[in-house]
């Protein structure tokens, strides 16, 4: 018989992994016991309770064998496009040639939290004259000198434009370092002037037919590039085909959100939610395999949810997040609190939605990339963040601050403002660095304060 | 006349003056004292006090920010969030080798005209603008030969003075005043002056270089002389009057917003190699990372030295800067 929806330490998954052994557990070929990757150097994951599911121990594993699995492409003789800040766009025209696979540097940032420091890239990037006023996906300039984490890829591509300083001096760093990088232009997204045709974006927001028309001339070099890179010609049906996958995946996504977070129980953690969420932008260097993965966790979700059973009382505190997390102890911190994530933003809204699919598909990217919430004004990110929070039920929000990024130096001011404003519900803005260890009993305060304040209004 | 209001480099003003308007440079008198209420942690004191200065200044009304650095474009909105006045935001491009850079930033001065036109300017014939750039281009040259003569501040103001109040014509009363009642430039060791843009308070940097022994003979801070729109060149050609913003703005001005950003260095070598300074005074302001990032590259190829002095709100600037200046000139004793 199956235990009961928890959330268990590294140490209890050992045991649990060896029950599902002898009971037959099938998996994948990362598969494997989680501890393993403790052994590697991942540090933080001692520090962490995770889903007891099978479904979650996949998720897991699947998401600490990238590494693995570029090096192997790398060896397979795959060709390795490094794709920087777009966050869900330009990967899908790289995995509309075969053999290719694409991958974010950025996703770097999270390996100072994993490996809690001890992969000292962070203090390469300090060595490189970016130091801790940066965000800290600078981690990822020490990870392009190390080559440890990843292969150098065959094409280096990075939105620029309406993006946050920091990633662009990062990007720029990198470049003048000797890693060449093709810079494509994302235009902030602007209202229609009086006159100007208008287009309609995934999620709502209406865009200028010119804007539209730049993004689009963007995409057609960078399918260009692709192409060249690979040694084929990136036709309209590979990308056709290429989006109704995405569209796959952002589908599943779409349908474990609205199944985990509507629930009465939260039936699976924040913190797996997040890494689920993650997959939509860069599918961990395997689409199809990111698809099995979102439909085994959302096929014990509805089994969770059908059973009335979930790894939280039904009583917590029911929170929107804002922004993802630089350690993923801080999810874990909330429910510890007597929270739970009933939404999210974590700054690419843009990869959940639906890719257009009755226009031709460069375009379809470029109104994908558009409707990016964060090449937007905060005001229209807040607006969407209270329409949704709406939606939700939620009762609070915390708006997570990424330490240094240039972004949320005034976001969060205009957030909690059209929160307040518009909802009347109680906003905590918090920073969290990469290892939140030495503020945690701050942070542990003030989400406490945030859920109490929850239950007060409850009883009012 | 409507006075318009701009803080970064690639808005052109002749443009604004072409449309009938009042083109004004805002320099912030401060970064401020570091108490203001809102937000500041993590902001740019700079990019907070041009934005905030140009929503509540009445003799200001309307304001063009642009998408430069995410600062700017952020700050702009948060101080423009509850107000009335029109602001518009011009996207200058970033990645300026990407196809369409250009003609973007053609079509964002084309829609700025158009906006300009909404609050009361008139669209300008070819022949109007190309004579507002024609004089602007001729004061700049004027106060470049005259401003190696004079004290950096005083070069410096009469640069401001040109941007906020327009050429008036070939041979303007401004520069007369400059030239008849400057004092000599004081002799020194040669220093360039590198970085983000100065306040008015700020000026006590360039006052620091020459009370240490120095002389700034290049000011390219973000909104300094050196750094100004290229001259207009022959307009014998069918460009249009827009086409040659492109060219003296966007193509010209050295800054590390853009992507790959090596004419910065290429224009700075040049420049070095041209007015033989013996240092660099990098300035920045805090939490702005484009000039941040590019301390350790230029530390890395600068055939000088290079000092690294960055500005916040409330500092005691002069005890601060004249500390760096010091030390900048030690280097070089």
């Amino acid at each position: 018989m199956s235990p009961a929806p928890a959330q268990i330490t590294l140490g209890q998954w050992d045991e649990r992994y060896a029950a599902l052994r002898a009971e037959g557990l099938r998996e994948p070929s990362y598969g494997g016991p989680l501890s393993r990757h403790l052994a590697d150097g991942d540090r933080r994951l001692s520090c962490l309770r995770f889903d007891n599911s099978p479904a979650a121990l996949r998720l897991w594993n699947f998401l600490l064998s990238e590494e693995d699995r570029l090096f192997a492409a790398r060896r397979e003789g795959k060709t390795i496009i490094g794709t920087m800040k777009d966050l869900g766009t330009v990967p899908i025209m790289a995995y509309a040639l075969e053999d290719t696979v694409a991958f974010y540097p950025d996703g770097a940032w999270w390996q100072p939290c994993v490996m809690e420091l001890s992969d000292g890239l962070l203090a390469r990037a300090d060595a490189m004259g970016i130091d801790e006023s940066f965000c800290p996906v600078r981690a990822m300039l020490g990870a392009f000198e190390t080559g440890e984490h990843f292969p150098a890829p065959d094409l280096l591509t990075c939105s620029v434009g309406a993006t946050c300083d920091d990633f662009s001096a990062i990007a720029q760093r990198l470049s003048a370092t000797g890693f060449p990088i093709l810079w494509w232009e994302i235009p902030p997204r602007r209202p229609c002037d009086p006159g100007e045709a208008a287009i309609r974006l995934p999620g709502g927001r209406r865009v200028s037919r010119s804007q539209v028309a730049f993004v689009t001339g963007q995409m057609q070099h960078l399918a260009w590039a692709i192409g060249q890179t690979c040694g084929k010609r990136l036709r309209r049906r590979h990308l056709a085909q290429s989006i109704h996958q995405a569209n796959r995946v952002r589908g599943l996504l779409g349908e474990l959100r609205e199944e985990a977070y509507r629930a009465a129980a939260a039936p699976l953690g924040a913190m797996e939610m997040l890494v689920a969420e993650m997959l939509a932008i860069h599918y961990c260097s395997d689409r199809d395999e990111t698809v099995a993965v979102l439909e085994d966790l959302l096929a014990e979700v509805r089994r969770r949810v059908a059973a009335g059973t979930g790894v939280l009382e039904a009583a917590a505190a029911r929170v929107y997040w804002v922004n993802p997390v630089a350690d993923l102890r801080a999810m874990n911190l909330l429910e510890e609190c007597g929270g739970r994530v009933c939404g999210t933003d974590y700054m690419f809204g843009h990869a959940l939605a639906r890719i257009p699919t009755n226009v031709p598909p460069l375009e379809a990217l470029a109104r994908m990339a558009l409707a990016d919430p964060m090449v937007g004004p905060a005001g229209q990110r807040a607006e969407d963040i209270c329409a949704d929070m709406a939606a939700a039920g939620a009762e609070a929000a915390v708006i997570s601050r990424i330490p240094g990024a240039s972004h949320c130096a005034t976001e969060g001011a205009v957030i909690a403002e059209e929160i307040r404003g518009r909802l009347a519900l109680p906003v905590v803005e918090i920073e969290v660095p990469p290892v939140i260890d030495a503020v945690m009993a701050s942070l542990k305060t003030r989400l406490s304060a945030l859920v109490e304040r929850v239950k007060e209004r409850r009883e009012r | 006349m409507k006075t318009v209001a701009y803080s970064c480099p690639f808005v052109p003003p002749e443009w604004i003056a072409a449309h009938g308007l009042r083109p004004r440079l805002l320099v912030p008198a401060s970064l401020g004292t570091g108490a203001e209420s809102g937000p500041t942690a993590g902001l740019c004191a700079f990019a907070r006090a041009a934005a905030q200065a140009a929503v509540e200044d009445g003799a200001i009304d309307a304001y063009v920010a642009t998408s430069l650095c995410d600062q700017r474009r952020r700050a702009t909105e948060l101080a423009a969030r509850h107000s009335k006045k029109p602001v518009f935001m011009l996207h200058v491009p970033a990645a300026c080798r990407a196809p369409g850079a250009e003609a973007m930033y053609i079509a964002e001065l084309q829609r700025l005209g158009r906006f300009l036109v909404r609050l009361g300017g008139k669209e300008p014939s070819r022949d109007e603008l190309i004579l507002a750039m024609r004089r602007y281009s001729v004061a700049r040259a004027s106060l470049a030969a005259t401003s190696a003569t004079i004290p950096a501040r005083q070069a410096a103001e009469a640069y401001w003075n040109l941007c906020e109040n327009g050429p008036a014509g070939d041979a303007p009363p401004w520069l007369w005043a400059v030239q008849r009642e400057g004092k000599p430039k004081p002799p020194g060791v040669p220093i360039l002056l590198l970085g983000g843009p100065l306040t008015r308070e700020g000026l006590v940097v360039l006052d620091c270089i020459e009370q240490a022994g120095g002389c700034v003979v290049v000011n390219a801070t973000e909104n300094g002389p050196a750094t100004a729109a290229a001259p207009l060149p022959p307009v014998h050609t069918k460009a249009s009057g827009a086409q040659f913003l492109m060219r003296t703005y966007y193509r010209h001005i050295p800054h590390p917003f853009s992507r790959p950003n090596d004419w910065l260095y290429e224009w700075l070598a040049a420049t070095l190699t041209k007015c033989h300074a013996r240092g660099i005074l990098f300035i920045r302001h805090v939490w702005c990372d484009l000039w941040h990032a590019e301390l350790a590259r230029l530390k890395a190829c600068s055939p000088v030295p290079v000092v690294d002095l960055d500005l916040a709100a409330g500092d005691d600037t002069a005890a601060r800067v004249g500390g760096r200046v010091q030390a900048l000139m030690e280097m070089l004793a």
